[in-house]
Protein backbone atom coordinates (compact mmCIF):
# COMPACT_ATOMS: atom_id res chain seq x y z
CA UNK A 1 0.00 0.00 0.00
CA UNK A 2 1.80 3.09 -0.97
CA UNK A 3 0.62 6.82 -0.45
CA UNK A 4 1.03 10.16 -2.40
CA UNK A 5 2.49 12.39 0.14
CA UNK A 6 1.31 16.26 0.06
CA UNK A 7 2.32 19.14 1.41
CA UNK A 8 0.50 21.70 3.85
CA UNK A 9 -0.20 25.14 2.57
CA UNK A 10 1.71 27.68 2.68
CA UNK A 11 4.73 27.34 4.48
CA UNK A 12 5.45 23.15 3.95
CA UNK A 13 4.84 23.45 0.04
CA UNK A 14 6.89 26.60 0.08
CA UNK A 15 9.72 25.04 2.00
CA UNK A 16 9.62 21.79 0.14
CA UNK A 17 9.57 23.66 -3.38
CA UNK A 18 12.32 25.60 -2.50
CA UNK A 19 14.27 22.76 -1.23
CA UNK A 20 13.80 20.35 -4.46
CA UNK A 21 14.31 23.91 -6.53
CA UNK A 22 17.68 24.45 -5.35
CA UNK A 23 19.03 21.07 -5.17
CA UNK A 24 17.64 19.92 -8.34
CA UNK A 25 19.84 23.20 -9.46
CA UNK A 26 22.57 22.69 -7.62
CA UNK A 27 22.18 25.64 -5.67
CA UNK A 28 21.40 24.42 -2.81
CA UNK A 29 23.83 25.00 0.46
CA UNK A 30 25.87 22.27 2.74
CA UNK A 31 22.37 22.51 4.98
CA UNK A 32 19.55 22.68 2.45
CA UNK A 33 21.50 19.65 0.50
CA UNK A 34 20.95 17.44 3.81
CA UNK A 35 17.84 18.65 4.75
CA UNK A 36 16.25 17.84 1.39
CA UNK A 37 18.41 14.10 1.40
CA UNK A 38 17.14 13.20 4.83
CA UNK A 39 13.36 14.77 4.73
CA UNK A 40 13.35 13.32 1.16
CA UNK A 41 14.35 9.41 2.27
CA UNK A 42 12.05 9.99 5.35
CA UNK A 43 9.01 10.76 3.16
CA UNK A 44 9.84 8.28 0.85
CA UNK A 45 9.34 5.74 3.54
CA UNK A 46 6.28 7.41 4.93
CA UNK A 47 4.60 6.56 1.41
CA UNK A 48 5.65 3.39 1.28
CA UNK A 49 5.00 1.93 5.12
CA UNK A 50 4.14 4.76 7.18
CA UNK A 51 4.43 2.05 10.43
CA UNK A 52 7.94 1.61 9.09
CA UNK A 53 10.57 1.19 12.08
CA UNK A 54 12.85 3.33 11.15
CA UNK A 55 10.39 6.59 11.40
CA UNK A 56 9.37 6.01 15.21
CA UNK A 57 5.96 7.20 13.90
CA UNK A 58 3.95 8.11 16.67
CA UNK A 59 0.41 10.08 17.14
CA UNK A 60 0.48 13.32 18.70
CA UNK A 61 -2.57 13.90 21.35
CA UNK A 62 -2.30 16.94 22.24
CA UNK A 63 -2.26 17.95 18.28
CA UNK A 64 -4.80 15.08 17.39
CA UNK A 65 -7.07 17.62 20.01
CA UNK A 66 -6.49 20.41 18.68
CA UNK A 67 -6.96 19.99 15.07
CA UNK A 68 -10.14 17.25 15.58
CA UNK A 69 -8.09 14.94 13.84
CA UNK A 70 -5.05 12.19 14.21
CA UNK A 71 -1.81 13.84 13.86
CA UNK A 72 1.19 11.61 13.73
CA UNK A 73 5.16 12.45 13.81
CA UNK A 74 7.53 10.82 12.32
CA UNK A 75 11.38 11.09 12.68
CA UNK A 76 13.71 12.25 9.82
CA UNK A 77 16.54 10.23 11.25
CA UNK A 78 17.66 7.40 13.55
CA UNK A 79 20.24 7.33 16.80
CA UNK A 80 20.30 11.56 17.23
CA UNK A 81 18.47 12.77 20.14
CA UNK A 82 18.12 16.01 18.38
CA UNK A 83 16.70 14.35 15.14
CA UNK A 84 14.07 16.55 12.79
CA UNK A 85 10.59 15.37 13.20
CA UNK A 86 7.70 16.23 10.65
CA UNK A 87 4.25 15.96 11.44
CA UNK A 88 1.22 14.76 9.10
CA UNK A 89 -2.36 13.64 8.77
CA UNK A 90 -3.91 11.13 6.87
CA UNK A 91 -6.16 12.58 3.95
CA UNK A 92 -7.60 14.76 2.43
CA UNK A 93 -8.41 11.67 0.01
CA UNK A 94 -7.47 8.10 0.33
CA UNK A 95 -3.95 6.62 0.13
CA UNK A 96 -3.22 10.66 1.16
CA UNK A 97 -0.88 11.31 3.56
CA UNK A 98 -0.08 15.79 3.98
CA UNK A 99 2.54 17.01 5.81
CA UNK A 100 2.01 19.76 8.05
CA UNK A 101 4.97 20.93 9.99
CA UNK A 102 8.43 20.16 10.90
CA UNK A 103 10.62 20.46 13.93
CA UNK A 104 12.80 22.55 14.25
CA UNK A 105 11.65 24.82 11.45
CA UNK A 106 14.68 25.46 9.46
CA UNK A 107 15.02 28.65 9.69
CA UNK A 108 14.72 28.37 13.44
CA UNK A 109 17.44 25.99 13.80
CA UNK A 110 19.70 29.07 12.03
CA UNK A 111 18.57 31.59 14.70
CA UNK A 112 19.55 28.81 17.51
CA UNK A 113 17.14 29.98 20.24
CA UNK A 114 13.34 30.29 19.67
CA UNK A 115 9.97 30.19 21.29
CA UNK A 116 8.47 27.42 22.16
CA UNK A 117 4.93 26.13 23.27
CA UNK A 118 4.38 23.15 25.65
CA UNK A 119 2.01 20.37 24.19
CA UNK A 120 0.29 19.87 27.09
CA UNK A 121 -1.29 23.13 27.11
CA UNK A 122 -2.90 23.80 23.61
CA UNK A 123 -6.23 24.22 23.51
CA UNK A 124 -8.44 23.10 20.85
CA UNK A 125 -7.69 24.93 17.19
CA UNK A 126 -11.67 25.48 16.50
CA UNK A 127 -13.58 23.88 19.63
CA UNK A 128 -13.42 20.69 17.65
CA UNK A 129 -12.17 17.37 20.21
CA UNK A 130 -10.87 14.13 20.25
CA UNK A 131 -14.28 12.39 19.17
CA UNK A 132 -13.84 14.15 15.80
CA UNK A 133 -10.25 12.38 15.43
CA UNK A 134 -11.77 9.09 15.78
CA UNK A 135 -14.13 9.10 13.49
CA UNK A 136 -12.38 11.42 10.81
CA UNK A 137 -9.47 8.52 11.05
CA UNK A 138 -11.17 5.81 8.75
CA UNK A 139 -8.14 6.27 6.57
CA UNK A 140 -5.66 3.70 7.90
CA UNK A 141 -3.72 4.31 11.16
CA UNK A 142 -0.05 3.61 11.88
CA UNK B 1 19.12 -13.43 29.86
CA UNK B 2 21.41 -15.04 27.24
CA UNK B 3 24.32 -12.97 26.30
CA UNK B 4 23.99 -12.58 22.22
CA UNK B 5 28.03 -11.57 22.44
CA UNK B 6 31.02 -11.78 24.60
CA UNK B 7 34.46 -10.27 24.68
CA UNK B 8 37.33 -8.98 26.11
CA UNK B 9 37.44 -5.23 26.32
CA UNK B 10 40.52 -3.02 26.99
CA UNK B 11 40.63 0.56 28.66
CA UNK B 12 42.05 3.10 26.55
CA UNK B 13 44.69 6.01 27.59
CA UNK B 14 41.41 7.88 28.19
CA UNK B 15 39.75 5.23 30.37
CA UNK B 16 37.09 4.62 27.43
CA UNK B 17 35.60 1.13 26.42
CA UNK B 18 34.48 0.35 22.63
CA UNK B 19 31.15 -1.18 22.62
CA UNK B 20 31.14 -3.18 19.59
CA UNK B 21 28.32 -2.61 17.34
CA UNK B 22 26.60 -0.93 20.21
CA UNK B 23 22.57 -0.98 19.29
CA UNK B 24 21.73 2.21 20.76
CA UNK B 25 23.37 5.73 20.97
CA UNK B 26 22.62 6.58 24.45
CA UNK B 27 23.02 4.56 28.02
CA UNK B 28 22.59 5.34 31.30
CA UNK B 29 25.43 3.61 33.13
CA UNK B 30 25.98 2.39 36.69
CA UNK B 31 28.99 1.56 38.23
CA UNK B 32 28.75 -1.21 40.93
CA UNK B 33 31.26 -1.55 44.04
CA UNK B 34 33.01 -4.70 43.12
CA UNK B 35 33.86 -2.91 39.55
CA UNK B 36 31.27 -3.62 37.57
CA UNK B 37 29.01 -1.17 35.32
CA UNK B 38 25.45 -2.29 33.98
CA UNK B 39 24.59 -0.24 30.37
CA UNK B 40 20.66 0.26 30.00
CA UNK B 41 19.91 1.46 26.38
CA UNK B 42 17.78 5.05 26.36
CA UNK B 43 15.34 5.71 23.89
CA UNK B 44 14.30 9.53 22.18
CA UNK B 45 10.62 10.21 24.15
CA UNK B 46 8.14 11.99 22.50
CA UNK B 47 8.51 15.97 22.62
CA UNK B 48 6.70 17.88 25.09
CA UNK B 49 6.86 21.08 23.57
CA UNK B 50 6.78 22.12 19.71
CA UNK B 51 7.90 25.47 18.68
CA UNK B 52 5.75 28.88 18.22
CA UNK B 53 6.44 28.67 14.58
CA UNK B 54 5.73 25.24 13.79
CA UNK B 55 2.63 25.50 16.12
CA UNK B 56 1.43 28.11 13.44
CA UNK B 57 2.33 26.68 10.41
CA UNK B 58 0.21 23.51 11.39
CA UNK B 59 -2.91 25.85 12.41
CA UNK B 60 -2.28 27.43 9.08
CA UNK B 61 -1.82 24.07 6.80
CA UNK B 62 -4.50 22.68 8.95
CA UNK B 63 -7.59 25.10 8.19
CA UNK B 64 -6.36 25.10 5.09
CA UNK B 65 -6.59 21.20 4.66
CA UNK B 66 -9.96 21.30 6.14
CA UNK B 67 -11.25 23.99 3.37
CA UNK B 68 -9.66 21.69 0.78
CA UNK B 69 -6.40 23.51 -0.39
CA UNK B 70 -3.21 21.49 -0.10
CA UNK B 71 -0.20 20.51 -2.63
CA UNK B 72 -0.67 18.11 -5.49
CA UNK B 73 1.41 14.99 -4.86
CA UNK B 74 5.07 15.90 -4.29
CA UNK B 75 7.84 14.12 -6.76
CA UNK B 76 10.27 12.13 -4.47
CA UNK B 77 12.07 10.52 -7.40
CA UNK B 78 15.19 11.78 -6.32
CA UNK B 79 15.21 9.30 -3.81
CA UNK B 80 13.98 5.93 -5.42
Amino acid sequence: MTYEILMGVPEMQRLWDGLQRKNRAGTATKDERQLYKKWGKAMLLLSQDPRHPGLRTHDIGPLTKRYGMRVWQSYLENRNSRAMRMYWVYGPGKRQITVIGLEPHPEDKKKGAYDTVELSDLPPADGSGEEKADAQDDQGQA
Amino acid sequence: MEAVKEYDARVDSKNRVTLRGAQYEYYNVKELENGCYILEPRELTLPKEVSARTLRDMDEAVANLKAGNVSGPIDLSDFE
